[in-house]
């Protein structure tokens, strides 16, 4: 998720930085369910697994005023699983875990003409992705291990304000065509292992307000949401990531 | 409506934006976690049906059968799997968006499966019930199969029938008075067809075919051929028992032929 957490203070001027260092930490939920039917209406499992921990990123902009070229990379990892039976919760062992280590490159072109009030400016771009995800699960005294390594190629609309004050805003909606390569890895006594190439798609939701608290430097709090699906060889799920980070922006 | 149409416009576009946004996970994903449920927990699998629901009238003897059932697929497939597993009891098909009232889905990688539950409380409902939750036993014990095949032959050739005959006895049953409806296995075991195939014919063919290679030549050797892909099947069978595929068909359908139940 291309979770950008603050607009480069220097943008607000006409004069282009050379570039804006963005590093932010926060907190963010991963909720997992699979599935046994992927096609709508979409047959979820009536049990959620459910983490959550820590977050942290790093990005680098480089922006025109009305252009945009964006480089991040993000590393979470959720741990304090439990099962959500829809009534009530049940722990899980304190050794599963889902990893995520991701980062992208996005291209942003915003139209020069502002719609509807002054400093508010639509956008559309691409965004690259590539991620790596690691599952460490116990099923009943089994190891199961899943990693997968996707790649993924997103149509991003996006809104920005900024005002001539010290605060701006930026909402984000990006929409991603996901190919992926898949391995699964029991040990239930004996070993099991398969890999397989797979698909999907997510939804992402980004809103950050941003506050210039130096003539270089910025502080942000932004809310990050994203719905994913998952369709491999014979197994498929859907999951929801949300996450809530603050963070510094330093243009130079 | 009177005002600013430029700042009507930025509204409009602003709540258009908020207002798609997770659009495509609301109509790809699924519906949130439902919350009607009464819990009955039992040693190895908890249910979760329905306030004054049949369900809730007939739970004491579904968990019975499931925990019976837990036991025989562990004993009979030489699995490892200890985990608690969560089922979830509907009132209807439509209920749970099944097509139908005999219907029920498995989550293994959430150790959970839903199934209708309508009297009567047979046979009939207890293989449906053990049969998806040895989706859950047998796929965290063994991993996925290769073929849909042997995914779904082996959650009904592994039905336990302490409470019934809906198991094996069914199953030779059937195939030795309905033999026109008895697929090829080479059909059964290829994952481009089985799509296409009749489904309770395919299910049936595929779990007598198992029951009987369980019973005749055990569990090792089954669950060496568990994860071969269709491509590789009748090789890896050839492998493991020393026989051909067709060999082996031949000799299934002779005992069924001899079944007297």
């Amino acid at each position: 998720m291309a979770l950008c957490l603050a607009l480069p203070a220097a943008a607000q001027a006409q004069t282009a930085p050379a570039g804006t260092w963005r590093a932010w930490a926060g907190h963010d939920t991963f909720r997992f369910r699979d599935t046994a039917k992927s096609s709508p209406p979409v047959d979820g499992s009536p049990v959620e697994w459910r983490g959550a921990g820590p977050i942290l990123g790093l990005e680098w902009d480089r922006e025109r005023p009305f252009r945009l070229h964006r480089f991040g990379i993000a590393f979470s990892a959720a741990g304090g699983f439990v099962y959500d039976t829809g009534i009530g919760t049940i722990p899980r062992p304190d050794d599963e875990s889902a990893r995520f280590l991701e980062g992208g490159y996005e291209y942003r072109r915003y139209f020069a003409r502002a719609i509807g009030i002054r400093s508010l400016h639509a956008g559309i771009g691409v965004r690259g992705g590539g991620e790596r995800r690691t599952f460490e699960r116990r099923l009943g005294g089994n190891q199961l291990t899943e990693t997968t390594t996707a790649g993924s190629i997103a149509g991003v609309a996006a809104l920005r304000f900024r005002p001539a004050g010290r605060v701006s805003a930026d909402v984000e909606w990006g929409n991603a065509a996901v190919l992926t390569r898949g391995r699964q890895h029991l040990v239930a006594g004996t070993e099991f292992e398969k890999t397989s190439w797979g698909g999907g798609w997510f939804t992402d939701l980004t809103a950050r307000v941003n506050v210039r608290v130096a003539e270089r430097t910025s502080l942000a709090v932004a809310y990050g949401g994203r719905g994913e699906g998952w369709l491999f060889d014979r197994r498929a799920y859907t999951d929801e990531r949300h996450r809530i980070v603050v963070g510094v922006t330093y243009a130079r | 409506m009177r005002g600013n149409p430029r700042l009507h416009l930025a509204r409009a576009a602003l709540a258009a934006l908020l207002a798609t946004a997770g659009g495509c996970h609301a109509a790809l994903g699924p519906t949130s976690l439902e919350d009607n449920w009464r819990m009955y927990p039992g040693p190895r699998v908890t249910f979760f049906v329905r306030p004054d629901s049949f369900a809730e009238q007939n739970v004491a003897r579904l968990s019975e059968v499931i925990e019976d059932q837990r036991s025989f697929t562990i004993r009979a497939l030489g699995l490892s799997y200890a985990g608690h597993v969560a089922a979830y009891a509907y009132n209807s098909g439509a209920e749970a968006d099944f097509t139908s009232d005999h219907a029920g889905r498995a989550y293994p990688e959430t150790e959970s499966f839903r199934f209708v539950a309508v009297p009567p409380a047979d046979g009939s409902l207890f293989h449906l019930m053990s049969h998806e939750a040895n989706h859950v036993f047998v796929i965290n014990g063994l991993g996925e199969a290769g073929t849909y095949g042997m995914t779904e032959g082996l959650a009904s050739a592994v039905v336990s029938e302490t409470f019934h005959t809906s198991g094996r006895h069914f199953l030779f049953t059937w195939t030795r008075t309905q033999r026109a409806q008895v697929l090829p296995l080479a059909r059964v075991y290829d994952n481009d067809a089985w799509k296409d195939l009749p489904s309770q014919a395919a299910y049936n063919t595929s779990a007598s075919f198992l029951a009987w290679l369980l019973d005749t030549y055990g569990a090792d050797r089954l669950r060496q051929i568990y994860g071969a892909p269709s491509r590789e099947f009748a090789d890896r069978v050839n492998a493991v028992y020393g026989r051909r595929l067709e060999s082996l068909e031949a000799d299934w359908l002779r005992f069924c032929d001899g079944w007297v139940g």
